[in-house]
């Protein structure tokens, strides 16, 4: 059950994006919080890690995000659960997330 | 899994909005308030809580460290902290999440003529460093880093300088503060600031040299930016060659050309000294002047007197500054103006780009000149400071002294009465530390990866805490010929797989941050000290417990050096029946406390340069203090802010405003420097015509080791780019996210685009975080170092973009 406080950025003024913003608010999991020019605060509060991984591609795929930016992470063992299991994960977007092209010994 | 009840979560929800809000508020501000339902958990049910110093940078914020059965479970800020209290960056959040990656060493590994790795025992592979080394203790060289822990740093110090004899032992801070400390010596006789983190809570300016606080000391740039919010009125003027997130805080931001800095400091002393508001007092009081002798560069130089000063800065008019620097006239004559106010406080701040420069020391030397000709200094917000970006750069690296030239305490090898000193506060045998310092960072892997028939006479070499095969300058030169060279032996102790470990022979899995006991110095010279709250995994063991064995295989082997005077252990460590405790096993390693017998024996020398350390057991009760600490007549101790300063420095006799009493010339006063400007030793041409940059990010800590096993931080920021210029990448025609190739003489590296990004470069130049290990911007950089502090400039060569469809032709 992670809860993240994240901040996304925009191409263009937070309010000019209201599709966006719709698609955002969509999501259950989603509390929006102050915005400021291009940048909205949001928290993510989701029952596990998949749904929270989910929401996280999702946030990124939205066109007009250009960045995901984490403020905090709560963190306990279910954090490090997720650590542990997405360093096994081969098929991570973007490219270079861990556990793919780290050195191997 | 645990569940979180409602009350905790409701909690947490509203840190984290509270987080994100002040990041999209404070618009450069990625620093969190502690949460208060983790800070004042009760101990009980298993979790218990235990305060630990930050393992990132050399802010040295506390945290308090969340254990339960013997795993760490959670962490918060410290609100007893004086340095964070309670705040944490998003680094520190997730601090606890850099033990648990996956691919952790646990067992020593040897790798085979095919290349595999075998896992052997700890005792073979003791067995093998101490043989490489009893054969030739001369050709061994020792790198370590400012993520030493105090006692790990002296451990490994007496084991070369007063064991070996073998004055061959660096640490990474090579690469990132030695220009700070030769700036402090040359200036003040004695390293390290004078002033602390109050001066950022009482400046009136605060000048950013170069610097980018908001993301690579993030918690104490909120001291400044808070205070904002508080409604108090703070001025922050960026000095930089690129915007940054501390620019969007910043009121003015002065965009410089690489190696501007040293022209515009001359500049403001030129203006200083023209419109005779230049603190004369001060200066006929407390300073002299100094300069380069016309036979070469030097560390102290040589005296000259005020006219001969005044008629060289006169050189440095507003109008050649200008043109040298990049900054406007009336730039310029606001800089001087403002330091010819003696109404307000100013603060100077600064890290790699002052200290990542071919004319490190100077530039050092020239802003702390600044502050002492105007007076600004001494007084709390009135204060040149420079920071460091590791945890114990300054404990470990600068007290300890873990410096081819130096020993603990502010003594150096050269000098025969320090060496005398230090032999016998070891109680070795006199003669035994050698007098001729040792190979530098840069020196030390020319000479490993040179063949040894040319005249590479380091032929081991012992990598501990650090990550050379990542972070040397020009790896092709300087590390990645390792691989042909079957004679030369690499031994990296580390964490996780690194580029360093890809091309070790002998890896050592190591325990790190709260695995073991440690104590780091940071910016502010305070100490800190914390305990081993876990086990580490699998075989992994401390880095001060390798130094211990494999100096006892070599007093089992008969060298003559792992003995003292009486014939005892150099390390030896007695029991109350004056039984000696086997700590070189590592099963007895921890029967005593290690680190405390270490820090008291090294506490002898701490007194000598006047950076007393109170015992061990005060560090124990404190969260860090700051030298020097003097016991008061009570019994109890008393640390320092303000040193040189008579108001709050011990050491300032009665009455007396100031007083430098370690300078160089011997008369209580400090130094203000002259030196010409020059020109970097590689500037943008025809064939490669852009300026390259290299630096940190917010989310990664220094090569991204640790902080990229952390899922948050990785998604974050999962790799590596190049940020160019918007105008720059059009006329290129190249878009957003594209891989291009950067090149230099030296080497390339293939990287994404990010234009526009978080940084913005001016025209003409290109910036390249180094945390990514997939793509290495050190194969491009340049190893061009200061002369004096021998500390590389990775800020500023010669480099160029290529689509990746040109490079392939
Ligand atoms: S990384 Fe630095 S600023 Fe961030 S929490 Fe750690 S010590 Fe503090």
């Amino acid at each position: 059950m992670p809860i993240s406080g994240l901040v996304l950025t925009f191409d263009s003024p937070v309010e000019q994006n209201q599709e966006a913003l719709d698609a955002i608010k969509a999501i259950p999991e989603i509390d929006l919080g102050q915005a400021n020019d291009r940048k909205l605060a949001i928290v993510v509060d989701s029952d596990d890690t998949i749904r929270d991984r989910e929401i996280w591609d999702t946030l990124q795929q939205i066109t007009s995000v250009t960045n995901v930016a984490i403020a905090m992470v709560a963190f306990d063992s279910e954090c490090e659960e997720e650590a542990s299991n997405d360093t096994n994960s081969q098929d991570d977007t973007p490219e270079d997330t861990q556990g793919a092209n780290r050195t191997n010994v | 899994m645990k569940m979180m009840n409602s009350d905790r979560r409701e909690i947490l929800k509203s840190a984290a909005m509270a987080a994100a809000g002040s990041l999209v508020t404070g618009g450069s501000l990625p620093v969190v308030q502690a949460d208060p339902g983790v800070a004042d958990l009760p101990d009980g049910e298993g979790l218990t809580w235990n305060k630990a110093p930050c393992r990132f940078c050399g802010t040295g914020c506390h945290v308090q460290v969340g254990v339960e059965d013997g795993r760490v479970v959670a962490v918060a800020g410290d609100k007893a902290a004086d340095v964070n209290k309670g705040l944490l960056c998003v680094k520190g959040y997730h601090v606890g999440g850099i033990l648990y990656g996956e691919d952790r060493l646990t067992e020593p590994l040897l790798r085979q003529d095919d290349g595999t790795l075998k896992a052997i025992s700890w005792d073979e592979a003791l067995d093998i460093i101490a043989k490489r080394i009893f054969d030739s203790p001369q050709t061994f060289a020792f790198y370590g880093s400012g993520q030493w822990t105090i006692p790990e740093g002296f451990a490994a110090q007496k084991f070369m300088k007063g064991g070996l004899s073998n004055n061959h032992i660096d640490p990474n801070a090579r690469l990132c503060m030695a220009s700070a400390v030769t700036g402090f010596l040359g200036t003040y006789g004695v390293d390290e600031p004078a002033g602390c983190y109050q001066d950022l809570d009482e400046c009136d300016v605060l000048i950013t040299w170069g610097n980018n606080p908001a993301e690579m000391h993030p918690v104490l740039f909120s001291r400044v930016t808070d205070r904002r919010s508080r409604g108090e009125k703070v001025r922050i003027i960026d000095i930089g060659t690129r915007r940054t997130r501390t620019t969007d805080a910043a009121n003015e931001y002065l965009n410089m050309k690489p190696h501007g800095d040293v022209a515009i400091a001359l500049g403001i002393m030129h203006l200083l000294i023209e419109n005779n508001t230049y603190d004369t007092s001060f200066v006929k009081d407390h300073c002299n002047f100094r300069a380069h002798p016309e036979s070469g560069k030097t560390l102290m130089g040589e005296a000259i007197s005020e006219d001969e000063f005044r008629k060289r800065i006169a050189e440095y008019t507003p109008e050649r500054v200008s043109e040298l620097s990049g900054l406007s006239v009336e730039q310029i004559r606001m800089l001087g103006d403002l330091f010819g106010d003696r109404n307000i406080r100013i603060t100077s701040l600064w890290c790699m780009g002052m200290n990542q420069h071919t004319m490190g020391t100077a530039i050092n030397t020239l802003v702390h000149g600044v502050h002492l000709l105007s007076g600004h200094f001494g007084k709390p917000g009135d204060s040149p400071t420079s920071l460091t970006g590791q945890p114990s750069a300054c404990g470990t690296v600068r007290e300890v002294g873990t410096l081819s030239h130096a020993l603990p305490g502010g003594r150096v090898v050269a000098n025969p009465e320090h060496r005398q000193q230090c032999e016998e506060f070891w109680n070795v045998p006199e003669g035994r530390i050698n007098g001729t310092p040792g190979y530098h960072t840069v020196k030390m892997f020319d000479q490993f990866t040179m063949p040894t028939d040319e005249g590479g006479d380091i032929t081991t070499m012992f990598v501990q805490v650090t990550n050379p095969g990542q972070t040397l300058p020009n790896l092709n030169k300087l590390f990645n010929d390792k691989e042909q060279l079957a004679d030369k032996f690499l031994i990296v102790s580390d964490v996780y797989p690194t580029p360093t470990t890809a091309l070790a022979n002998l890896i050592l899995p190591a325990a790190m941050w709260v695995e073991k006991n440690g104590m780091f110095g940071n910016s502010e010279r305070r100490t800190q000290q914390w305990f081993k709250m876990v086990d580490p995994p699998g075989d992994a063991r401390d880095d001060c417990w390798m130094t211990i064995a494999i100096a006892r295989k070599l007093f089992e082997m008969g060298h003559e050096g792992m003995q003292d005077k009486d014939g005892e252990f150099i390390f030896a460590v007695k029991d109350e029946s004056g039984e000696e405790i086997p700590i070189w096993e590592f099963e007895h390693y921890y029967d005593t406390n290690v680190d405390k017998h270490l820090f008291e024996e090294y506490r002898q020398f701490t007194t000598m340069k006047h950076k007393n350390l109170a015992p061990y057991e005060e560090y124990v009760k404190a969260r860090g203090l700051r030298w020097p600490v003097v016991e008061q007549q009570d019994g109890s101790w008393r640390e320092t802010r303000f040193r040189f300063s008579g108001f709050d420095d011990p050491f300032v006799a009665e009455g007396e405003e100031f007083d430098f009493y370690h300078s160089s010339t011997k008369d209580g006063k400090a130094q203000i420097w002259f030196h010409d400007y020059e020109p970097p030793p590689e500037m943008p041409d025809e064939d490669y015509p852009l300026w390259l940059c290299t630096g940190r990010v917010l989310e990664h800590w220094h090569t991204g080791s640790m902080t990229r096993r952390v899922t948050q931080l990785s998604r974050a920021m999962p790799t590596g780019y190049v940020e160019m210029n918007k105008e720059d990448a059009k006329d290129a025609n190249i878009r957003q996210g594209e891989t291009v190739v950067v090149e230099s003489r030296r080497g390339s590296c293939q990287l994404p685009v990010w234009i526009d990004g978080r940084g913005r470069p001016p025209r003409g130049t290109i910036f390249v975080p180094f945390f990514d290990e997939t793509k290495m911007i050190n194969n491009v950089t340049l190893e061009a170092y200061c002369p004096i502090s021998k500390q590389p400039d990775y800020k500023k060569c010669a480099a160029r973009v290529r689509k990746m469809t040109e490079a392939d032709s």
